[in-house]
């Protein structure tokens, strides 16, 4: 009778902890799922060429690639038409993983202008996609 | 009395082997860049070998399980989280298109954050890429399946108890959360430490299970174990090497039953490889950890005599280690359990909470957001190897040990 009630008891026991891993496995996927721009799994083949990119990159930085790679720069320089600090931090980290091999560069003769449009004295328009403006400047 | 559990078979061939190949990884890529077939080599060889002990271990369900949805998390998901994409992944997608090993530490190469760290996980990651021929923001993290098995593959290996394998792998998701999976290292580190403290305490433990004839050869084996578990720590991350040099320093102190001659292979040997593939490259390129700047004890002294700065350190390490410390501590009043058997753990968690109360003392960086951003993560060793010495006081092996004494 005592070592029924003692097996009862472990199992409830196994039962509650089973169930605590169970919820705290899902916490971690949903979690994880949380920190991606779409919120859900890729729907391409994980080893395709360019797969999880809309889901783990903002679009800002994306069209910097394209336009990047459309004009084969490789060193640009970056300029943000927001004073939002940590914006800027943001978009300069995963810009520089990001478009690696091109490197970032203040002295770049190429620079993206994150924002709206607006004229830069010396520099010309070259490339624009949606809020980016690549210019050309002369030194 | 419970049966004396014994090993017919050394059971840390194949996660040693893993760890070997993860090091030999290293060496290719020093000796020049892989060509697809030579990693497809690697990366299948270490498929094999992971396959071979889930086999090898019977009724491994929960393992298989833990693997399926790791495979899932790290294929199916794309990478955000800042350290693993502006430090892990960014230092191998160097390494993989400049093809090159040192190239986030070669003046010209990568300019984002931390090239110091080491580059264990960034190397293999590489080499995933290069079998699968390009760079992408999803595969290269389930390299880190690779580092996740060993260590869970021993401690598998010594709880031999459905029930304490399930009560693990639950203290692990609530101890490690999302870093198990996200690409970041610390889960990884806190992961080999616990092995290697597993592993000393496995020794203790089994020892008496062997015939005397038998036991050089167990010893043998068991360090080369530990010499492969070591040098893979030290090259995952700067912490490893300070749990490292804590841990080799607690060897000699607790006098385990490790010759002097395996002492100092298990020291010397994991050091080395460590001080060759990578110290001496940072030495050469001039690279210092961003802690060690000028001014590191004004800084300590500084935060020692301010009050606040130490209640603020405490309080962030009570509020993530208080039911753990006080469950590991209620733990040796248990009947059965001999705080002398866990002289390791208990060495090992309160000299390095102990160095890492210092490292935050001497930080350079704001104290309250070092904390805020780091200390959980810092924690995980300590956490883990306080939670895993509970399970083992558990586990069959460790009670008929305590029987048979």
């Amino acid at each position: 009778m005592r070592a029924s009630l003692k097996n009862g008891l472990l199992n409830t026991l196994l039962i509650v902890i089973i169930s605590i891993g169970i919820i705290e496995y899902t916490k971690i996927g949903l979690s994880l799922l949380d920190g991606t721009h779409t919120k859900k799994f890729i729907n391409v083949s994980p080893f395709s060429k360019g797969a999880g990119e809309v889901d783990s990159l903002p679009p800002e930085i994306l069209d910097i690639k394209i336009m990047s790679e459309r004009n084969n720069l490789t060193k640009y320089g970056l300029r943000f038409s927001s004073n939002d600090e940590s914006m800027k931090l943001f978009i300069i980290a995963r810009a520089i993983e990001f478009l690696y091999p091109a490197r970032i560069d203040s002295n770049s003769r190429f620079i993206f202008l994150i924002g709206k449009q607006q004229f830069i004295k010396g520099c010309k328009t070259v490339d624009q996609l949606h809020e980016i403006t690549l210019y050309e400047c002369a030194s | 009395m419970s049966a004396p559990v014994k090993l017919t078979k050394f059971p840390f061939i194949i996660p040693s082997l893993i760890n070997i190949v993860i090091l030999g990884n290293l060496i290719i890529w020093l000796l020049g860049p892989p060509s697809t077939l030579l990693a497809s080599c690697v990366i299948l060889t270490l498929i094999f070998l992971i396959i071979s002990k889930l086999i090898d271990i019977k009724k491994s369900y929960l393992l298989i399980f833990f693997l399926a949805y790791a495979l899932l998390l790290t294929l199916g998901l794309g990478t955000t989280e800042w350290d693993a994409r502006t430090i892990w992944l960014a230092h191998a997608k160097v390494i993989y298109l400049d093809r090159d090993l040192y190239a986030q530490i070669i003046e010209g190469g990568y300019i984002g954050g931390h090239v110091d760290y080491p580059i264990g996980f960034p190397a293999l990651a590489a080499t995933l890429a290069s079998m699968v021929g390009t760079w992408n923001e999803v595969f290269p993290k389930a390299a880190l399946i690779f580092f996740l098995m060993p260590p869970l593959f021993v401690t598998f290996q010594v709880l031999r108890s459905k029930t304490l394998e399930i009560i693990f792998l639950v203290g692990l998701a609530i101890i490690c959360r999302s870093y198990l999976f996200n690409g970041y290292m610390d889960a990884l580190v806190a992961l080999y430490t616990w092995a290697i403290v597993l592993l000393v305490m496995q020794i203790e433990t089994f020892k008496i299970d062997i015939p005397e004839n038998k036991l050089s050869t167990r010893n043998y084996l068991f360090s080369i174990t530990m010499v492969s578990f070591f040098s893979v720590l030290l090259m995952l991350k700067n912490e490893g090497l300070a749990i490292s040099l804590l841990l080799m320093i607690l060897l000699l102190f607790c006098r385990l039953s490790f010759s002097r001659l395996q002492l100092f292979a298990i020291a010397i040997l994991p050091l080395s490889f460590y001080l060759l593939i990578w110290k001496m490259a940072l030495l050469k390129y001039g690279i210092t950890n961003d802690l060690m700047s000028n001014g590191i004890a004004q800084r300590i002294i500084q935060r020692i005599v301010n009050f606040e700065d130490i209640k603020l350190i405490t309080t962030y390490f009570f509020r993530y280690c208080d039911l753990f410390s006080l469950a590991f501590i209620l733990n040796f009043f248990r009947k059965g359990v001999c705080v002398r058997h866990f002289r390791l753990p208990i060495y090992f968690v309160i000299t390095y909470s102990s160095l890492l109360f210092f490292i935050y003392l001497s930080t350079p960086s704001d104290l309250n957001w070092h904390l805020f951003t780091s200390v959980k993560r810092a924690l995980l060793p300590v956490l883990l190897v306080m939670f895993g010495s509970i399970v083992f006081s558990l586990s069959p092996a460790y009670k008929s040990y305590v029987e048979r004494r």
